[in-house]
């Protein structure tokens, strides 16, 4: 029976509805959300659309509190593809690596293969690092934990723009000309920003209840970017060359340089497979992240 | 009409001590929501204990339950089921209109932004639009007191002024069910009582709260019933003075470890006059650019000899705007047992080209409780002085003739 009217059915999870009288009621129970799917899907998608206006503050808000104390300010955006390539353009030039011709200019080469798996790698550790420092808060107050995990995911996609800019000078200097396939990068682009934070939201419930993911993604990360494509192309034979050929960063590694540079259409295929699937499982990874908030929250502390 | 704004019925969680299991716990439980196999529970795992077991209440419209109990009685516990950021592993909670939490003042500010940009964040936090935090600004910084802070960094803000930011952000909610948690000790004595006399409003108007405080006058001020915790059950609920009696009974030794609640009584301490205050200004031509002096003289009635202390506030005519808080001298004042006399001098005051109002709060230094507060009442500027102090200061005293005024609040607690 339900507490406040004759009419409404006791349902499990939070459920939210609009009395009579218009004053909204929830009703907490054990049981899971799931029990009303669909209802579950537009609250989520309801608060993301709700919260434009708090994703859009705290990530002005972390954007401004990194850099305001800071002497060189947003200068530190552009330093870490410009290192990147820098250490192998020396590297590469004293010999000490040997890396077969690319068939572009290796720096070019490697600047674009920096920014899309540092971008990707961005994206990867913002959510549960999002997640984490948004503890404080998730503990004590009822908020939309989906505004604090898109926030930090738009400081990753801010980042790339920024780093991208890095680009132009670049191409002037090696005089590469793009090819009439950059008016496709949006797509490349997308598929960056999808599969990055799929895994990243993927990796939220766990990530915030042990510290294994926090310590465990950087590890891995430095022994992934030698799985793909990120320095050096791809080998055709051998054990790195199968890892690279199944590894789903290649194809979009591989085709943004195509798009910018060569022109080939070969991976683009492969990416437009990708993005659907990272969509799917972002979202999937969301309503994840609702449906077990409270068990995370409760092992928040008090 | 159903007045009950929630409806809480069997409600139970259980917390796991050992964190290794309780972090095993939190993903089999996630496991469990997500094939949708969670149904509620009836039993402890190893390590478990119930935090909240079988509670069950309700609330009504314009009522206020107080919710006491010792450290780990559950009393969180369950102001966080209510809020939802957990769920109950057994019963439900039903809630009925907006909830509005007071429990995390100042949740999401970060020290390098300005108070101007924190209250932004922390609005939107709050479930607030861009919009409605343009509208509520002026409000929130009249309420806070922090207008001259307002684009400075808040990690210049003293603790004090950050709960005060925090409280007046949170106030402006506007809840159908408020929640507070220990947020009532916050700012000087006159940031209290104007946060006593908002939240009385709210209450006023038709919402329902819960407030959760160890201090027994604030429960006694607000609850209109009472919720005692023990070890996650009800152990009483009902009357107020029934529920601290079994609080004290539950709980060997209590009444030794804590000090007694003092409610002071209008008989035993009240200001009695005072004179007007007098602003005192200089007479020189740029006088206005001139710190000056504020001086009142209060006669006091005390039952017993006692100390205070006195905490001034200077407000705008119109009683909205604060220009000067603080306590009045560095040392407390001993109040001797009869009729005393206490001269309350507030310098340097800026020089303000506007009339002013001055309000006194009399602090009983044991208690912590407010002895009595003058509120509000006009300063007057009718004296002007040659003299004239170190760094332009005025030092010169009130010449004018005293006059007598009838006290306007007297006993706060009785």
């Amino acid at each position: 029976m339900h507490p406040f009217s004759d009419t409404s059915d006791q349902v499990g999870g939070p459920r939210l509805a609009v009395a009579s009288s218009a004053m909204p009621e929830i009703v907490y129970s054990p049981d899971s959300p799931l029990t009303h799917p669909w209802r579950l899907i537009r609250q989520v998608v309801a608060d993301l659309l709700r919260c434009r206006e708090l994703i859009w503050v705290l990530f002005l808000r972390d954007l401004k509190a990194q850099f305001r104390q800071s002497l060189l300010g947003y200068v530190w955006l552009f330093m870490p593809p410009i290192v990147t390539t820098l250490v192998w353009l020396f590297l590469h030039s004293q010999r000490v690596v040997s890396i077969s011709d690319p068939g572009i200019p290796y720096p070019v080469f490697v600047i674009i293969g920096s920014i899309v798996w540092q971008t990707f790698v961005k994206l990867l550790q913002s959510p549960v690092a999002a997640f984490n420092a948004g503890k404080p808060v998730f503990m004590k107050l009822k908020v939309p934990v989906e505004a604090f995990i898109a926030a930090g995911t738009a400081r990753a996609i801010f980042e790339f723009f920024i780093y991208a800019i890095v680009l132009v000078p670049v191409f002037v200097i090696y005089q590469v000309v793009p090819p009439w396939t950059i008016a496709l990068t949006p797509v490349v682009i997308l598929a960056i920003f999808a599969i990055g934070t799929a895994l990243g939201v993927l990796l939220v419930p766990f990530g915030s209840l042990y510290t294994d993911v926090q310590q465990a993604i950087p590890v891995l990360m430095a022994f992934l970017m030698y799985m793909a494509p990120v320095v050096y192309p791809p080998p055709e034979h051998g054990i790195a060359g199968l890892l690279i050929r199944y590894n789903p960063m290649t194809p979009i590694l591989m085709g943004s340089r195509d798009l910018l540079t060569t022109g080939s259409l070969e991976h683009l295929p492969a990416i437009l497979i990708v993005i659907p699937i990272s969509l799917s499982v972002g979202f999937v990874s969301l309503v994840v992240v609702r449906i077990v908030m409270p068990h995370l929250v409760a092992r928040m502390g008090m | 009409m159903n007045d009950q704004l929630i409806v809480c019925d069997g409600l139970g969680k259980r917390f796991c001590r050992n964190l290794r299991k309780s972090l095993w716990y939190a993903v089999k439980d996630s496991a469990a929501e997500l094939v949708a196999w969670n149904r509620g529970v009836q039993s402890l795992r190893d390590g478990e204990f119930w935090a909240n077991q079988g509670i069950s209440f309700s609330l009504k419209r314009g009522e206020c339950l107080g919710l006491i109990g010792h450290n780990g009685a559950g009393k969180t516990t369950l102001l966080k089921l209510l809020n939802g950021l957990i769920k109950p592993d057994v019963g439900t909670i039903a809630i009925r209109g907006r909830l509005g939490a007071l429990i995390a003042l100042g949740a999401g500010f970060n020290p390098i932004l300005t108070g101007r940009e924190n209250i932004y964040i922390n609005g939107l936090i709050l479930g607030h639009t861009r919009r409605s935090i343009a509208k509520r600004m002026d409000r929130i910084v009249d309420f806070a007191g922090i207008e001259e802070f307002l684009d400075t960094p808040v990690r210049t803000y003293s603790s004090g002024m950050q709960v005060r930011l925090g409280f007046a952000i949170a106030i402006e909610q506007n809840p159908d069910i408020l929640l507070l948690d220990e947020v009532l000790a916050v700012g000087d004595a006159a940031f209290q009582l104007k946060c006593f006399n908002r939240i009385r409003e709210i209450i006023s108007a038709g919402s329902a709260a819960i407030l959760v405080s160890h201090q027994e006058m604030h429960i006694r001020r607000f609850a209109t019933r009472a919720l005692l915790l023990n070890r996650g059950q009800i152990e009483c609920e009902g009357d107020v003075s029934d529920c601290f009696a079994r609080y004290q009974e539950c709980e060997p030794g209590i009444s030794e470890a804590l000090p007694a609640p003092i409610m002071v009584q209008p008989e035993e301490f009240r200001v009695v006059r005072y004179t007007a205050p007098t602003l005192v200004r200089e007479r020189r031509a740029n006088a206005l650019k001139v710190p000056s002096v504020i001086t009142t003289d209060l006669e006091l009635q005390s039952s017993h000899e006692q100390e205070i202390y006195v905490e001034y506030t200077v407000w705008d005519r119109d009683g909205q705007r604060t220009r000067l808080a603080g306590m009045s001298g560095q040392n407390q004042v001993t109040v001797p047992r009869g009729t005393s006399n206490l001269s309350v001098r507030i310098e340097p005051v800026p020089a303000i080209d506007r009339s002013l109002r001055l309000s006194l709060v009399l602090v009983s230094c044991r208690a912590g409780v407010m002895l009595s507060y003058l509120k509000e009442i006009p300063v007057e500027v009718s004296v002007e002085s040659d003299c004239i102090g170190r760094d332009g200061l005025c030092l010169a005293l009130a010449t004018s003739t005293p006059r007598s005024s009838p006290v306007r609040v007297v006993a706060v607690g009785s």
